[in-house]
């Protein structure tokens, strides 16, 4: 019996369990139990009642069971007999658990208890360390970012990315509280002996008016995590985003934060605190991805069903993270296996989208298959532009994934993308771009405070631009880069202060700047190829998040990064103290294949440090380095198929950015409204510029072109954010600048006359609005405003005459601005079946972009033509081309079943 | 009230859309700027008399015309000791009295007053070592290029033409460039009969025509020179390619001939390059300028740059002022080819470019003593 009992109690205090305990108060024991020895009354109980009751045989050897005359309440017999002897009892997953010493707290807290550890290491520690999964009750798939939180003891944690926690708590009894958005949080009091486990199932929240979370994080995230600029949404979020073109955009919802700016209208990319659109890392499953938007920004390239979360850094950047200077976004795909087959999918006027998740072996093996298209020709149609009726756009993407759950502790996951976007202006030029992505992921838990996350993946993005606006020299541009990587992060919690985080990658690049050639027989263009580029970057990166006292912690950490560029290459050398054209050049040196070219090292430290002040308020202060050995070379500021990748080498040194920033968070009634204040600074080494005159596109000798200097950045960014509630959203707004300056020690390595002057992306006003209105239980409106100062530009500012040719005198590099940058969009979702239980769901989307039809320029080109009443008479004359200057309503059915 | 309202709201969308386009003149706030200063002058080591253009710059985007300044008083000056006036001898266009050809060592510079009382100075500039043309080397090649039918209408050909390299002897300087401008003279025959009544009887009688035809670089190449002060083996610049058609006497203005034109056939042309040299950095200047007629708002443009030039208002330190003025090493050489049938035949060396006759396009039965 003893061993049956050992066993027992080993198996059910050594697992995971949430308790969930019956009562036994109405249990009535009459004489037929009476005087016998505990463990024979312990043998009846379970032969009559069903039910065990557990005890180590030594604690028990002098409880004798009276005498029962009149029949009674077991818990009145055991409470009786078992204080007599120093011990008590407490119910354990339906069955009752006899406990040494005396019963803390009243009989209630007793009866939601979950022993976690050996209740004989009883008084043994001081602290133990509890570690498990929290998971998602209805697939059993793990979460990540859940919040676990013991107040009494200012203690607080949460989920990596395999759902796991671990916490280190003093010993005995404590109230733990779990919560992720989205999700019901549940409660649970721990008694706790030594290090052990628990997992708990955290289930959806039923549909409630009144609860409508908008929210990125969970609100008090918003103070308590030591990350600061630090920004996560997921599935449930992003969902819930304004529904733009029927389906939420996950781009445009980054643009509506603070310290992030569109490029521009219809423009891919983002500037995020006064960086360029090539400074952001995104990654999808870890796989970088280089252009993020279909149809010009227009749509997001990944379908927000299937991401479980993204989580957008623009300080405090993780140490695992690298190679871009500004900012990094890391999406998550679903983790959650189905349980059945599901499919969900979109029809609208614009697009249409299906994505199909197959259960293969339940819990075990899905794969899941999406894809978007659109038909978005009509859309054209609607401009009373005669170039853009006779236009045609676009685009299709592709996804896959398999998961496959080995075994409770190790998962892996296989991804794959692929997209394509064309572009027929007018049958003037056709662009097009393309996106592929595979990757490989393998999570495992190592033991209870060790887990690791192996990664090894691959990703393409190429463009491809054809000129057709002139016969005789129609040209096809094409350029791509490749970049291969494979990386190991371990985390580690055994400490109790600390969690820490280590890691290695390998990324390998591979960029085809360019090649043109004439595109029909006719052209009279001249064929010219550029010398691809192969590069290594090496990095180790470690990180330790320190809680100092209950009211600060730390987050500490560096990545150290080593870059390669092999050949084979062609390095000119010029004269020292000369500028770099090509008058200047001395020799050629040639490398050959695996040859080192080039090599850049950097350290690239990360500090930041969080304080709570008193109620939902802190205080945050950061410090990161960034290094970035890749970079987008492009004559515009908006990312666009004629722009090409390429890596640092023997002239073009890696950017490196020090940010400084701060902030003060602070949460208002009961974190219904959270506002927040940051403040950031920003000085960049190894910027680079294009001289005057210089010929940027299919230029192999680039390093002529360029110049080098410095940047910096520096801003504040405040927000409102409402949570909660038939009305949610959120205001912000951001004052930022951004500025270069180029003072080299000649003329031409100088731009206006190397003082300080405003970047491409310098945009001081930065204002959105983010609205959600719950009108009923069927209708949703949502709107999103957004209003941005016009990005700099070089405008031509006089005119005269050089002998026979008339030229123009251009203003000040980036002098002047293009016009503001604003637009109002709205939404309207129709609910359809509202019942909890309904196989079929579905929801009409009536949305419009760009409502009052803003003239945002996509760009302001001047060209030189024969003077006419069009162009008042000018040789020269600037054009503002706006891709989308109409409103574009949109009307889409979406259904999940 | 909500179904109305939807409809007030699909209408007032579709009224939107229709009267949106989405290319536009555009026409930014500039800032209003007064009219500056254009000075256009090159003084070279050939002696010759100088001609300083003036211009004033007009705002952008405004149809205002390219204004000429007159009435300015123009100097060239120099730190040997002798300036260099100049008259009025067109509208805006400055000659000096005098002949002037710049000697080495000695630094020129431009002085201006303008009528409104502004005056102006460029920068004190030096006659840099002039390279000689060694050789022009001339070379049949083909092209792919361009060509524009009657109808507008554009297809491509290849075609046959000469391909003119220049040579500068070797040199021993540094951060010189040269510019090149280019013309040619071609020559051909054309044989034409009219009928003419002699004592009644009715005779065809043939002439011949000895007809030339100009050619000029509409705009000008740049070259930097290698920096080395051991240049012995000077690179060839590719200056132009030459189609025959450039040679081509057709179309024929019948009217010059008689009334039956037997052939036209071209014989022989001149080709001349004139190379300035001068500091690398005017060459910049004109690589800028040649840049920017050559931008057609396309992909391929190069990035806005400012023309600046070595001119400054010297009254008031605010005022910008545009231009060069500059001292250049001049030389030049002339070739000669015999081109019958297209083909390239032979080529032969000569000391000076024709001079044609003045505001003549041929001689008839007397062949010019350039005409080969």
């Amino acid at each position: 019996m003893n061993k049956i009992y050992c066993t027992l109690l080993s198996i059910l205090l050594s697992f995971s369990v949430l308790a969930q305990p019956k009562t036994y108060s109405s249990v009535m024991v009459d004489s037929s139990f009476g005087n016998c020895s505990f463990s024979d009354f312990a043998m009846r109980i379970s032969e009559k009642k069903g039910f065990y009751v557990l005890y180590r045989a030594d604690w028990v050897k002098n409880v004798q069971i009276p005498t029962i005359g009149k029949e009674m309440p077991i818990d009145d017999l055991l409470t009786r007999i078992l204080s007599e002897k120093g011990l008590h009892y407490i119910y354990f997953q339906d069955n009752i658990v006899v406990m040494p010493g005396r019963q803390v707290g009243g009989a209630s807290s007793v009866l939601n208890t979950v022993i976690i550890g050996d209740p004989l290491d009883e008084g043994k520690y001081r602290k133990a360390v509890v570690s498990g999964f929290v998971l998602d009750g209805k697939t059993e798939s793990p979460i990540s970012g859940a919040q676990i939180i013991c107040e009494e003891q200012a203690k607080a944690t949460s989920t990596d990315k395999t759902g796991r926690f671990s916490l280190e708590l003093k010993t005995g009894r404590a109230h733990l509280a779990f919560h992720y958005m989205g999700l019901n949080s549940e409660t649970a009091d721990i008694l706790l002996f030594s290090d052990g486990e628990m997992s708990i199932d955290l289930f959806e929240e039923s549909i409630n008016i009144d609860q409508i979370n908008v929210l990125a994080e969970r609100p008090a995230d918003n103070y308590q995590s030591t990350s600061m600029g630090m920004t996560k949404i997921n599935s449930r979020e992003i969902k819930k985003l304004s529904v733009l073109m029927g389906e939420p955009d996950l781009i445009k919802s980054m643009i509506m934060l603070p310290g992030v700016q569109s490029v521009g209208e219809n423009a891919s990319g983002l500037n995020v605190r006064g960086g360029n659109a090539d400074q952001n890392l995104i990654l999808v499953q870890e796989a970088p991805i280089f252009n993020t938007s279909h149809l010009f920004g227009l749509f997001s390239m990944l379908d927000a069903n299937i991401i479980d979360d993204v989580t957008f850094y623009k300080s405090g950047i993780p140490a695992r993270y690298g190679g871009r200077t500004s900012s990094v976004m890391s999406i998550d795909l679903k983790k959650k296996m189905p349980s059945k087959f599901r499919v969900e999918g979109g029809l609208g006027l614009v697009n249409s989208r299906l994505l199909m998740e197959i259960p293969v072996v339940k819990d075990k093996l899905s794969v899941s298959l999406g894809g978007r298209t659109t038909y978005s020709d009509w859309m054209m149609g609607l401009v009373n532009d005669y170039d853009l009726k006779n236009s045609s756009a676009y685009f299709y993407d592709l996804n896959g994934k398999i998961d496959y759950k080995i075994n409770k502790r190790q998962r892996i996951t296989l991804f794959g993308y692929n997209s394509y976007d064309y572009f027929n202006y007018s049958g003037n030029a056709k662009y097009g771009y393309g996106n592929s992505l595979l990757s490989l992921k393998w999570q495992h838990v190592l033991s209870d405070n060790l887990s690791g996350v192996f990664n090894v993946n691959g990703s393409r993005y190429q463009s491809d631009l054809t000129d057709y606006s002139e016969q005789m020299n129609e040209y096809d541009l094409k350029s791509a880069i490749g970049q291969g990587q494979a990386s190991y992060n371990m985390m580690y919690s055994g400490f109790s202060n600390h969690k820490l985080n280590a890691g290695l990658s390998a990324i390998i690049y591979n960029t085809e700047p360019g090649s043109a050639k004439p595109s029909n027989n006719e052209s009279v263009f001249l064929e010219k190829d550029m010398d691809n580029e192969n590069a290594l970057e090496i990095a180790f990166s470690a990180e330790d998040e320190i809680s100092i006292s209950p009211k600060l912690s730390a987050l500490a950490g560096f990545r150290y990064s080593h870059f390669l560029l092999f050949g084979p290459a062609k390095v000119r050398s010029y004269l020292t103290g000369s500028v770099l054209d090509a008058s200047s050049v001395v020799d050629e040196k040639i490398f050959e294949r695996g040859d080192v070219v080039s090599s850049y090292q950097g350290l690239e430290p990360r500090l930041s440090f969080k304080y709570e002040m008193g109620n939902s308020s802190s205080f945050k202060i950061g410090y990161n380095r960034m290094n970035q050995y890749v970079r987008q070379i492009s004559n515009t500021a908006s990312i666009t198929p004629a722009d090409y990748w390429k890596t640092c080498d023997s002239f073009i040194k890696p950017l490196i950015s020090d940010q400084f920033a701060a902030g003060f968070f602070k949460n208002f009634r009961n974190d219904k409204y959270e506002t927040s204040v940051e403040v950031y600074y920003k000085n960049l080494q190894n910027e680079v510029d294009f001289k005057n005159g210089a010929i940027i596109i299919m230029n192999d000798a680039i390093e002529q072109s360029l110049i080098y200097g410095r940047g910096r950045a520096y801003g504040a960014e405040f927000m409102v954010k409402k949570s909660m509630g038939r009305l949610s959203g959120w205001l912000s707004y951001t004052y930022s600048r951004s500025f270069k300056q180029m003072n080299g020690v000649h003329p031409e390595e100088q731009i206006n006359n190397g003082k300080w002057y405003k970047s491409n992306y310098d945009k001081p006003h930065d204002f959105s609005a983010v609205l959600n209105y719950k009108i009923s239980r069927r209708f949703t409106f949502s709107s999103n405003f957004i209003y941005s100062t016009g990005r700099p530009a070089t405008f031509p500012e006089m005119k005269y005459q050089i002998g026979s040719t008339e030229v123009v005198y251009f203003s000040d590099r980036n002098k002047y601005r293009l016009p503001d940058y604003h637009r109002l969009d709205v939404a309207i979702t129709y609910e359809g079946g509202l019942r909890k239980v309904q196989k079929w769901r579905s929801n009409w989307v009536f949305s419009i972009y760009n409502l009052y039809g803003r003239h945002n320029p996509f760009s302001v080109y001047y060209s030189r033509q024969q003077p006419s009443r069009f162009n008042n008479y000018n040789i020269y004359a600037l054009y503002k081309f706006s891709i989308i200057g109409v409103p574009i309503p949109s009307f889409t059915y979406n259904f999940w079943f | 009230m909500f179904r109305k309202n939807r409809y007030a709201v699909l209408i007032i969308i579709s009224l939107l859309a229709l009267v949106s386009s989405c290319e536009d003149y555009y026409v930014p706030n500039i800032d209003e700027k007064e009219s500056f200063l254009v000075v256009q002058g090159m003084l070279t080591d050939k002696e010759e008399y100088v001609e300083i253009m003036l211009f004033r710059t007009a705002p952008f985007g405004k149809s205002s015309y390219l204004g000429i300044e007159r009435g300015a008083k123009v100097t060239i000056k120099s730190n040997g000791g002798k300036d260099y006036a100049t008259e009025e001898f067109d509208g805006g266009v400055y000659r000096t009295i005098e002949k002037v050809k710049a000697q080495k060592n000695i630094g020129y510079y431009l002085e201006i007053k303008t009528i409104d009382g502004e005056t102006y100075a460029s920068e004190n500039e030096f006659l840099e070592a002039s390279p000689a043309i060694k050789t022009i080397e001339l070379l049949e090649n083909e092209k792919k290029d361009i060509v524009v039918e009657y109808d507008g209408t554009q297809r491509s050909e290849i075609e046959r033409g000469l391909q003119f390299s220049i040579a500068p002897e070797p040199v021993e300087i540094e951060n010189v460039g040269c510019l090149y401008l280019w013309e040619a003279l071609s020559n051909y025959l054309v044989v034409a009969e009219y009928d003419t009544l002699i004592y009644g009887n009715q005779l065809a009688m043939t002439h011949y025509y000895y007809c030339w035809r100009h050619k000029a670089s509409s705009t000008f190449v740049t070259y930097n020179l290698i920096n080395s002060n051991t240049l012995n083996d000077p690179p060839m610049f590719d200056i132009n390619f030459c189609p025959y058609k450039l040679f081509n006497p057709s179309p024929l203005d019948t009217s010059q001939y008689g009334t039956r034109i037997l052939s036209a056939m071209v014989s022989s042309g001149y080709y001349r390059a004139r190379q300035y040299t001068m500091q690398k950095d005017h060459i910049k200047f004109w690589e800028n300028v040649y840049k920017q007629s050559e931008a057609k708002g396309k992909l391929f443009d190069p990035v806005d740059a400012q023309i600046v030039g070595n001119v400054r208002c010297t009254s008031d330190s605010l005022k910008l002022a545009l231009g060069y003025f500059q001292v250049a090493g001049y030389s030049e050489k002339t070739v000669g080819f015999l081109i019958p049938n297209y083909k390239l035949d032979s080529i032969f060396v000569v000391d000076e470019f024709p001079e044609t006759p003045i505001n003549q396009t041929f001689v008839r039965d007397m062949k010019p003593y350039f005409w080969k």
